[in-house]
C-alpha cells in the first residue's frame, strides 16, 4: 500500500512538473492563436455577409451611411476602440432588427433606425452590437449552435450555403443567452459613458418598445429575443447612475435630418461600405 | 481493445474507459493471467479518465464560457497529449509482450493491481 502511494505521489508531481514546464512557454504568442482566431472570424464573417446581402437589400444612401457612420466613428474613438474592427451595413428592411456577425459586421435594419427618435438610441444600438462583438458573443454563441468544427470548416469553405444561411438566420434572430445580454447591455452602458453620450435614451426606446400600442413591434426578432425589455431598461437606467453626463450631439441637425429622410427615402444614390 | 477505444475515445475521454471496462468484463473468468492484466489496463485508463476529463472540461469552458485561452490550457493539453502517447505506447508494448506470456507490470498500476487482483 505504502509503495502504491508512493508512486501516485511520483506520477502526480511529474504531471505537475511537466505542466508547469511547459506554461513557462507563451504558446499563445509562438502558435498565433490570436491572429488565426481573427483570421478565422473574418472568413466566416466575410461569407455571412455574403449571404445576407445577396438575400437582402443593401442601403447604399450616403445620406444614411455616412452619418451612421459618424455615430460608430464617435463610439469608437471614444472608447480607444480601432474602427476598423466594425464593418457597419444598413439593410433596407422594414423589420425592426439588427445583429451582430463574426469580423465585426454589424448589420442594421432601417425598420429598427425609423423607430427611434435620437442619435442617442442609435447610438445605444450600435453600442449593444458593439458589445457583443468586443466581448466575443457571436462566435462563441455560434460555436454553440453549429459546433466548432462547422466553423472551422466554414473557413475553410467547406460548408454548403444552407449551413451558411442557418448561421446567418441565427445570428439575425440574435439568440444569446439572458447572462450575455445582460453583460452587452452593462458594456453599451459603459461604450455610452466614455463617449459622452447618455444610457437614458436607450432605457427609453426600450420601455416605448414595451408599450401596449406597440405589440407588434415587441414580436420583432430584435426585441422578442432579447430578455424582457422592461427590465434591461430598468437595468440600463440603474447602470447609468446619477452621474450627470455631458451629451454633446455628435450629427448637426442637417445630419439627422437627413437621415431621417434617408430611411425613409425610396431612391437609392450609390452604394457606399462604411469601413 | 484499448486501442482502438483510443482513437474512439479521446474526444469523449469516458469511452476509453468503458471500453476497457467491457473488456475486464468480458474477461472476469479468464486466467488469473488474463484478469490481472485487464485490471491493470482498467487502472491505467482509470487515471487518464480524470486528465482527459479535465482538459475536455477545460476546452469545453473556454469556447461556452467567458473563460480565455491562455498558456497554462495550451500546456496542460499538451501533457495530457503526452500522458496519452505514453499510455498508448506502454499499451501497445504490453500486448505484444503478454501475447507472448510475458508479465509486465507498470510503474503504480502493477502494485495497485496486486492489492485489487488476487488469484
Amino acid at each position: 500500500m505504502r509503495l502504491v502511494f508512493k508512486q501516485f505521489l511520483v506520477l502526480l508531481v511529474g504531471f505537475i512538473l511537466i505542466w508547469a514546464v511547459l506554461s513557462t512557454m507563451e504558446w499563445v504568442k509562438l502558435l498565433r492563436i490570436k491572429e488565426n482566431t481573427q483570421a478565422t472570424e473574418d472568413k466566416i464573417g466575410k461569407l455571412l455577409w455574403e449571404q445576407i446581402s445577396n438575400s437582402e437589400t443593401v442601403l447604399e444612401r450616403r445620406s444614411v451611411t455616412e452619418p451612421m457612420d459618424e455615430l460608430l466613428s464617435r463610439l469608437c474613438s471614444r472608447n480607444g476602440i480601432e474602427k476598423s474592427r466594425f464593418r457597419l451595413h444598413i439593410v433596407d428592411n422594414s423589420e425592426i432588427n439588427a445583429f451582430a456577425m463574426p469580423g465585426g459586421h454589424i448589420v442594421v435594419y432601417t425598420g429598427l433606425l425609423e423607430e427611434t427618435h435620437n442619435e442617442a438610441e442609435i447610438m445605444g444600438i450600435l453600442a449593444h452590437e458593439m458589445s457583443h462583438v468586443l466581448l466575443r458573443h457571436v462566435m462563441k454563441s455560434l460555436g454553440a449552435e453549429v459546433g466548432m468544427t462547422v466553423l472551422a470548416n466554414a473557413a475553410s469553405g467547406g460548408i454548403g450555403g444552407e449551413t451558411l444561411n442557418q448561421m446567418a438566420k441565427f445570428l439575425a434572430q440574435g439568440a444569446y443567452s439572458r447572462s450575455l445580454e445582460e453583460e452587452a447591455d452593462r458594456n453599451t452602458v459603459q461604450l455610452l459613458v466614455s463617449s459622452g453620450i447618455s444610457p437614458l435614451p436607450m432605457a427609453d426606446f426600450l420601455k416605448r418598445m414595451t408599450k401596449e400600442d406597440k405589440k407588434d413591434i415587441l414580436e420583432s426578432e430584435w426585441l422578442s429575443t432579447h430578455p424582457d425589455a422592461q427590465k434591461r431598461a430598468k437595468n440600463i437606467s440603474q447602470w447609468a447612475g446619477a452621474d450627470t453626463i455631458t451629451v454633446a450631439p455628435v450629427l448637426s441637425n442637417r445630419s439627422w435630418q437627413k437621415l431621417r429622410e434617408g430611411i425613409r427615402s425610396d431612391d437609392q444614390i450609390g452604394y457606399q461600405n462604411l469601413n | 481493445m484499448s486501442l482502438v477505444a483510443a482513437f474512439a475515445g479521446l474526444p469523449l475521454p469516458i469511452l476509453n474507459l468503458l471500453a476497457t471496462f467491457v473488456f475486464y468484463i468480458g474477461n472476469r473468468r479468464g486466467t488469473y493471467f488474463v484478469r490481472w492484466h485487464c485490471m491493470q489496463a482498467l487502472l491505467s485508463q482509470l487515471s487518464l479518465l480524470f486528465i482527459n476529463s479535465t482538459g475536455f472540461w477545460w476546452t469545453i469552458s473556454l469556447i461556452f464560457t467567458d473563460e480565455p485561452l491562455t498558456d497554462s490550457y495550451l500546456a496542460y493539453m499538451l501533457t495530457a497529449v503526452i500522458c496519452n502517447i505514453i499510455e498508448f505506447i506502454a499499451t501497445i508494448q504490453a500486448a505484444i509482450k503478454t501475447r507472448r506470456g510475458e508479465h509486465v507490470e507498470w510503474f503504480l498500476f502493477g502494485p495497485l493491481t496486486h492489492l485489487l487482483c488476487k488469484p
